[in-house]
């Protein structure tokens, strides 16, 4: 049974290991990265299903890495969903445009963060029938 | 003959033919001639008809121009009127007929004079006349009076080919709004320095008076009272406490006073102020209060919210000595970004509006100018120190809030406050929660020889959840100590009683539980049991009569006390002395602080500085150390970071640790808790209050800047999942390097980075249950984005304290 493989671009260490609770091993495969140049590297080599993309990131920010995938590598299959603080509308909207999966507002409560990720991923409209039922498990 | 006649015919014809050749000749020249000037003719016509052409085009173009330039001059709103060498109006434009009510034809001819005088607008004459002998600009700003209107009046001149004046331009345009912006703003500037000043001020002359009071103290306990220099040495002192609270009005005009901000129904604020209003005022004035509806929280300190509302109702009933109506009354309201942009509004959002209105005499347009500013006062000398609104000033501004004031001469005034509403639990809340927080299960024994007052005392605890014993007297309380089989928690105690008095039995229960906490009672003040050498250590006294809330909260603020960190308490069972390492720059406050506690069993250290002081402290372990906060070659925070951090090192007791302030500024309140104070003191510090701190190693109320009120009032928990439970000993580390990091960014002004930092904890706090770091992070984020020092400085402090105090329960939970 595959995995969701994905990455989490977060530079708050809080956070990732929020993450990293909140998305139980049995149903995501996950990969961190802190930065731009370390998360578009890892999507190369790695072709994650899912990128989880903080807005606010030092020197890239995630708008910037989105806009890459989607415009520079012409990627509009991945699931990308970004994650931001409170009151930041605006920013979202700019993401929504290029095209993303979902969003997901911090903070977040890591107990139901898995359950977002896999809404965002379905509705992609991904065939999530042989995987479901691990989520299923693993999830309630 | 006919040969004749030929050669006659002949020579005719020759003639002829010549004649008629030349003929020819001059009619060919002719034509040619005509025809070249018909030519010509034609050529100066097309010429012509060019020229007329151009020339329709020219004027049309010309039109065209006059046109545009008309369309111009009308178009503006400065008024714009052509004068000749006589002053006679040419020109006017459209602007001129709204200004002199007249109409174009009414304006044209008319002698400029005439238009002036028919609006009453005072234009010097003179001055315009000059612009035609000097050749120069006239330029002036003047009032009118009849629209209330600041004008700006020029007149140029027009000069003719030959350098004459041949007339002149008249240009008046309205600067009201320009004028009154640049008023605005040199008002604000005006109250910033002087808030700048009195701040600076406060600070030294607090030093002083601490001088001028502390020694007067000291001389008044020689002097035999009904002396003359006894009445003469109390009213210097009586004098210099005046100054003091003249001193701390001071600091709260200039924003310097520390706020104990909470959500705050204004409301409820006001209900409770009725009683105490209606006293202030006499019956020819009739109070009104009108509870508006909309927003009623705001954030505030609602000490200061009663302040401010006194100051207004006292300003308010000093204009009505005739009588009227004191209206007080509160309306949420709203501004929009067009209401904002105007300067004189607050900034768009939603404001509680705060209004006290009257009917009384009111006041001039120089007097409301000058109103907030400090010692400015309409009233007699000696009537008022001109310091109650400029306190309301200060106040509102450190809330963050606007002021304004509407007043007509003979008409009354309405002050208006506006503050930024808020979200979140009422003061009443809390208020309830500080109720709950002084119960307790504890057993307390109560002993006073006085039956009347044992059975308040016992009627106020029981009813707590504590469980009391009465005794009338020490060996009662014995008795009662023997046969009741568990522990005592608390002796509350009179000092001087028949028989064995209060400090005997307490250091017999002291020896028979060792963990009791004991609580004087005294109707005596402090410094005479000190004298007596009732009052040893670390032993809190509370003076009689005492408020239930006051007893009961001190109650529970000694229970929940740590004796450890008490190094007073440390030694109960065997005096001792106390060690003191006094730290002060300044000579005379050292010597007086040596003269306060010359009475108290205290070994006392000096030290000149910072510097001096950490040496001191590695040759020898002090209990107490009293630390100013200015010094030269090392602060006080400095000193103390570097004590804390050898007691940390080499695993040392700590010290406590007394930062004495002159100027009570929050953020340098902040910093020295920061550094590690125990709690701080403020100059001038009486004897009492030094004395007390000294002994119980307590700060007064309040001094622990946002601390210690809180603990009575507000349990901090956070409930995070079991799950996350091995995470938050470092989440919580990581938020402790947070705060190091917002606060060297800080020192460097990095504003960008601490909005990060903010930011950042914004995202995670709530992520693991930690809501209020959510919450503190968003503030940071705001208050580094405006660059607000202050309110940076503040809610560093506000999550450092909620990182050390907050308690975290774990919940075991299934599924999301």
């Amino acid at each position: 049974m595959d995995r969701l493989r994905t990455l989490i671009v977060e530079d708050d260490i809080s956070i990732q290991k929020l993450y990293d609770r909140g998305l139980p091993n049995e149903t995501f495969e996950k990969q961190f990265s802190k930065n731009g140049v370390d998360a578009l590297s890892r999507y190369e080599l790695w072709k994650p299903d899912i990128i989880i993309l903080d807005i606010f990131l030092p020197e890239m920010t995630g708008y910037s890495i989105l806009r890459k995938i989607r415009k520079e590598y012409g990627d509009s299959d991945t699931i990308i969903i970004m994650s931001t603080a409170l009151k930041q509308g605006e920013h979202i909207w700019d993401c929504i445009q290029l095209g993303i999966q979902g969003y997901i507002v911090k903070p977040f409560r890591f107990k139901t963060i898995g359950t977002e990720v896999i809404k965002c991923y379905q509705s992609a409209g991904k065939k999530m029938t042989d995987i479901n039922e691990a989520i299923r498990q693993a999830l309630y | 003959m006919s040969y004749g006649v030929t050669i006659i015919a002949s020579v005719a014809m020759v003639a002829v033919a010549s004649a008629f050749g030349y003929l020819i000749n001059r009619i060919r020249n002719a034509s040619m001639r005509i025809n070249c000037r018909t030519r010509e003719l034609k050529d100066t016509s097309i010429k012509l008809e060019k020229e007329i052409k151009e020339r329709k085009m020219v004027e049309k173009r010309l039109g065209i121009i006059s046109g545009e330039w008309r369309m111009t001059f009308d178009s503006t709103q400065d008024v714009m009127v052509m004068l000749n060498a006589r002053l006679d109006v040419i020109r006017a434009n459209a602007a001129s007929i709204i200004l002199f009510e007249r109409g174009f034809h009414a304006m044209i001819g008319a002698p400029v004079s005439e238009l002036f005088s028919h609006i009453q607008l005072p234009v010097d004459m003179e001055a315009l006349k000059k612009v035609y002998d000097t050749k120069n600009r006239e330029a002036r700003v003047i009032f009118y009076p009849g629209k209330n209107r600041w004008l700006d009046v020029s007149v140029d001149p027009i000069l003719d080919s030959s350098g004459n004046v041949s007339g002149s331009v008249l240009v008046i345009r309205d600067i009201t709004d320009i004028k009154t912006m640049q008023e605005q703003l040199l008002h604000v500037q005006k109250m910033d320095s002087i808030g700048r000043l009195a701040g600076g001020v406060a600070h030294d002359f607090n030093n002083i008076l601490s001088v001028v009071i502390g020694y007067s103290e000291l001389a008044l306990k020689e002097l035999p009272e009904g002396s003359i220099i006894h009445d003469h040495i109390s009213a210097i002192r009586g004098a210099g406490e005046k100054a003091a609270a003249l001193t701390k009005k001071l600091l709260a005009f200039s924003r310097k006073q520390v706020l104990d901000m909470k959500a705050v129904n204004m409301t409820r604020v006001i209900g409770n102020m009725t009683k105490m209003l209606e006293r202030l005022i006499p019956e020819n004035i009739t109070l009104i209060f009108e509870a508006g509806t909309g927003d009623q929280q705001v954030l505030a300190d609602p000490v200061q919210m009663e302040q401010i509302l006194m100051n207004l109702v006292v300003n308010a009933r000093d204009a009505m000595s005739e009588g009227g109506y004191l209206t007080i009354s509160t309306a949420g309201v709203v501004f929009d970004e067009d209401q904002a942009s105007d300067k004189a509004n607050p900034a768009p959002g939603g404001y509680l509006r705060l209004s006290v209105k009257d009917t009384g005499i009111g006041m001039s347009r120089e007097v409301q100018d000058k109103i907030f500013e400090p010692f400015f006062s309409t009233k007699k000398v000696g009537e008022g120190t001109g310091m109650g609104l400029a306190t309301v000033y200060g106040i509102v501004k450190q809330h963050n809030g606007h002021i304004d004031v509407l007043s007509e001469q003979g008409k009354g005034s309405t002050f208006s406050i506006y503050f930024p509403v808020t979200a979140g639990e009422t003061e009443e809340i809390a208020g309830t929660k500080a109720e709950g927080a002084v119960t307790g299960k504890e057993t307390i024994l109560v002993v006073d020889d006085e039956p009347l007052l044992r059975d308040i005392i016992a009627g106020m605890l029981a009813p707590l959840g504590y469980e009391v014993f009465e005794a009338g007297c020490a060996e009662e309380a014995l008795k009662i100590s023997e046969e009741y089989a568990g522990s005592i928690d608390l002796l509350l105690t009179d000092v001087i009683m028949p028989g064995m008095n209060g400090k005997k039995l307490a250091d017999i229960m002291i020896k028979r539980y060792p963990g009791i906490k004991v609580i004087f009672m005294s109707g005596y003040t402090d410094d005479v049991i000190a004298r007596h050498g009732v009052l040893d250590e670390g032993i809190v006294l509370i003076q009689k009569p005492v408020a239930e809330k006051v007893l009961t909260g001190r109650i529970r603020e000694v229970l929940d006390s740590d004796n450890q960190r008490k190094p007073a308490c440390a030694g109960l069972e065997s005096p001792r002395e106390i060690s003191v390492l006094l730290v002060d720059d300044n000579k005379d406050i050292r010597r007086l602080i040596k003269a306060f506690l010359k009475d108290c069993s205290c070994r006392i250290d000096t030290a000149e500085n910072g510097e001096i002081a950490v040496r001191k402290c590695v040759m020898r372990e002090y209990d107490l150390i009293l630390m100013d906060m200015q010094m030269p070659v090392m602060d006080g925070p400095s000193a103390i970071r570097d004590i804390r951090k050898r007691e940390r090192e080499k695993g040392l007791r700590q010290a406590t640790v007394i930062a004495l302030t002159g100027n009570a500024d929050p953020e340098d309140i902040s910093v020295c808790l920061k550094a590690g104070a125990s709690f701080y003191l403020e100059k001038p510090v009486s004897k009492d209050v030094l004395v007390k701190a000294v002994f119980s190693c307590e700060a007064p109320e309040h001094h622990h800047a946002d601390r210690d009120k809180k603990e009575g009032s507000e349990k901090m928990v956070a409930t995070i999942e079991e799950e996350l439970k091995d995470l938050i000993p470092e989440y919580m580390e990581e938020r402790q390097n947070d705060i190091n990091r917002m606060l060297k960014a800080l020192e460097t002004q990095d504003y960008e980075a601490v909005r990060i930092l903010g930011h950042t904890l914004k995202g995670s706090g709530g992520g693991y249950g930690f809501g209020p770091i959510t919450d503190i992070g968003l503030q940071i984020e705001e208050a580094a984005r405006q660059g607000n020092r202050k309110d940076v400085g503040r809610w560093i402090n506000e999550l450092s304290y909620y990182i050390d105090n907050v308690e975290v329960l774990y919940r075991k939970t299934s599924g999301p």
